[in-house]
């Protein structure tokens, strides 16, 4: 039987030397603790299993480094701590900004291990705090969005800001529960992130909630990227759907009314709205032309995206 | 002689705890290439990635991840890379590791499981069996069971080899040194990676159709397939005769005998283009 | 005839058949001696393999009708099945097909 709280796990990328030696020792009691030294099994371990934190002592392999940080932020994984251990000489290497975003600690050598254990204990804390982030896909949420929002209408290079929904998400739900639901909209999340940053790293995802996303990309990669996160949605939509739905072509399922209807399957909506600097005054501007064009896509059946051609 | 009850358990005990598969170090090194040469498409890449059921295996067991929220029915390398983008899949085959020795007669292994992957995909095609691309993927993963013997149970597999050489067929062979078969070893770490029901029952039947129950159609094609591959003498494995074939297959799929040569074929093309990589890489490995 | 994947093909070899990418579209007629810049072109268009005229390239793991009957009687000796019987002659007819008509494409 389980009395215990289970044991948060910990990776460690450290060198097999004082002080570290010490500090895993002393962690033990309270962690589930997990050595590596080879950034291969790292990883490894990292995609298949990973843990709640990482202790990655900076002077080690930057180019795993490198790799941890691509598969935190390409799997927005939120809740993994990745804490850096440095040497006090290494701190000035730490004003990219790029890195900062990523990781959530850093340590010095010069540390005790009791003042680790209290900082890794802090992150990890905080980390379930963050209430910010949709707990469900892990993108950023409403408050980032409207900063982002905010950004792009001040910028000088056109962007396109993307509202992205599905069409009879409602009638999927109540047929298939609540679960297979939410695994629909993890992998609309997984479409949208793969398709957008695999285009550029000049852009932003966000989850407003629910089926309701929210990106913002180069005004002239809008529509090629819409088409292909239409293209994919499609393409593995039958692995969401029994046999008897995808034969059929359609949904059973009762309206708000409570009657039986034939309710067509799920397809994913994309309104796209051009912003250029000085078009817009306020991100709530944004939101009203966005809903007129999202008006106009939903009424077009399966999956589709329409861009606002008015000034 | 160890208890074959009891060695099965130990078997699947060290199936659990196995954290990955080392696939042929041509075929990683040729992936590298493609996917750090920016003119090459995603599609060129999956169609060197299901050449090797190795790498197939663990891009279907990182998309099908519970840990990522995956549905567990991304079943085809092309579905995984829609989900896991390019940028993880560098990642992922980083951490493949290969074999640093491995004989002749293995790699074959490798050139009978793309040549089966065809002959289904041909089979599903012909007989209209739904996604035969998912099929295929079943062919390419069918002898996995072999590979994990390899990796896994390196001294137990020389004994299987030996007790062949002396005359035992090899079903035999495994069932008294294993305890457990290579279709339901491969379609029990199928099942621990969670790879999609289908699959794995594919894999799981295509020596003994009595094990499938949902999945008749496709199990009894994976049985014809690997028989039709054997019986072409594509690619080598233990079995230097043929596999046992079970007559129902043909009912259960409604192949009719005056079928066969239209099947050869259309399979012989594709197995003609196919020698060339499967050469290769038995070039590269020697 | 003989079809080969685009890394065996050399300039100076005349396509047998018309030359597809990987979307199906032609880009080279048959009978066209092929030049270095066409086949550059090529492999950026994704050409996987053209069928030229003649047999200009020696596959060292081709083997005779005569080999390849040969082991297909070793794989079936003692195969008493009708069906597998029947496998076997088809499998045998077309192995001929094959290496009758100086075919080198399958």
């Amino acid at each position: 039987m389980r009395s215990k709280k289970e044991k948060k796990e910990i990776f460690l990328f450290l060198p097999r030397k004082k002080p570290f030696t010490d500090w895993s020792k002393f962690l033990r009691s309270d962690f589930k603790l997990k050595h590596f030294y080879k950034s291969k099994d790292l990883l490894s371990a990292l995609l298949f299993s990973p843990p709640q934190a990482i202790l990655y002592y900076f002077n080690r392999d930057r180019t795993l480094f490198e790799n941890l940080l691509q598969l935190k932020h390409n799997f927005n994984l939120v809740s993994l701590a990745i804490i850096l251990v440095l040497e006090e000489e290494d701190l000035e290497k730490l004003s990219d900004d790029r890195i900062l975003c990523l990781i959530d600690d850093i340590i010095l050598t010069s540390s005790t291990p009791l003042e680790l254990k209290i900082r890794l204990s802090l992150c990890l804390h905080r980390l379930t705090r963050i209430s910010d982030n949709n707990p469900l896909t892990g993108l950023p949420g409403n408050v980032s969005i409207e900063l982002a929002i905010k950004k792009a209408l001040e910028s000088e290079e056109p962007l396109a800001i993307g509202y992205v929904d599905l069409d009879n998400f409602k009638a999927y739900n109540d047929i298939y529960g609540f679960s297979a639901g939410d695994e629909v909209i993890k992998n609309l999340a997984r479409i949208l992130q793969t398709t957008i940053f695999e285009k550029t790293t000049n852009a932003f995802l966000g989850h407003i909630g629910g089926d309701d996303f929210v990106f913002i990309v180069p005004l002239s990669m809008a529509e090629e990227i819409s088409k292909e996160v239409i293209q994919k949605f499609n393409a593995l939509l039958p692995a969401f759907l029994s046999e008897e739905d995808l034969k059929r072509g359609y949904f059973i399922a009762k309206d708000r009314q409570g009657v039986l209807r034939e309710i067509p399957l799920l397809s994913v909506s994309i309104a796209l709205v051009p912003i250029t600097k000085g078009k817009f005054k306020h991100p709530g501007e944004v939101a009203a032309r966005a809903a007129q064009v999202k008006s106009v896509v939903k009424k077009m059946s399966g999956s589709n995206y329409f861009i606002d051609r008015r000034a | 002689m160890a208890d074959p009850s009891e060695k099965r358990k130990e078997v699947k005990k060290k199936i659990k705890k196995l954290e990955g598969l080392p696939t042929l170090p041509p075929i990683v090194q040729k992936l590298n290439a493609l996917i750090e040469d920016e003119r090459s498409s995603l599609s060129q890449i999956a169609d060197l990635i299901e050449k090797d059921q190795v790498i197939t295996t663990k891009v279907l067991r990182l998309a099908n991840s519970a840990f990522y929220g995956f549905p567990r029915k991304v079943s085809t390398v092309q579905q995984a890379m829609m989900l896991l983008g390019i940028n993880v899949l560098k990642i992922l085959i980083m951490t493949s590791s290969i074999f640093e020795i491995i004989s002749k007669e293995d790699v074959g292994l490798w050139e009978h499981s793309v040549g089966v992957a065809a002959c289904a995909k041909i089979l599903a095609e012909m007989k209209e069996v739904s996604d035969p691309q998912e099929i295929a993927t079943a062919g390419l993963l069918h002898d996995l069971g072999k590979v994990v013997q390899m990796i896994a149970f390196k001294e137990d597999y020389e004994e299987v080899k030996r007790k062949v050489e002396a005359g035992l067929s090899p079903l035999q062979a495994e069932l008294e040194v294993f305890g457990i078969d290579h279709a339901e070893m491969g379609a029990f770490l199928m099942m621990q990676w969670n790879l999609p029901e289908r699959l794995i029952e594919m894999v799981n039947s295509h020596h003994d159709l009595s094990r499938s129950k949902k999945y008749r159609k496709e199990s009894s094609l994976l049985h014809l397939a690997d028989l039709l591959v054997h019986a072409r003498g594509y690619g080598e494995t233990t079995y230097v005769g043929l596999p046992p074939f079970d007559p129902k297959a043909l009912t259960i799929l409604k192949v009719d005998p005056s079928e066969i040569k239209e099947i050869y074929l259309k399979l012989e093309p594709r197995l003609y283009e196919l020698k060339f990589f499967t050469e290769e890489l038995k070039r590269e490995m020697t | 005839m003989q079809r080969l994947p685009l890394s065996y093909i050399r300039p100076g070899m005349k396509t047998f058949e018309e030359v597809v990418d990987a979307q199906g579209r032609v880009l080279c007629g048959k009978g066209v001696e092929l030049t270095e810049s066409m086949l550059q072109k090529f492999q950026e268009l994704g050409v996987s393999y053209i069928t030229v005229e003649g047999t200009p390239v020696k596959l060292p793991w081709e083997k005779t009708l005569e080999e390849e009957l040969e082991l297909l009687e070793k794989r079936f000796s003692g195969v008493k099945d009708e069906f597998l019987l029947h496998v076997k002659e088809i499998l045998k007819e077309v192995l001929m097909m094959k290496h009758s008509s100086g075919a080198k494409n399958g």
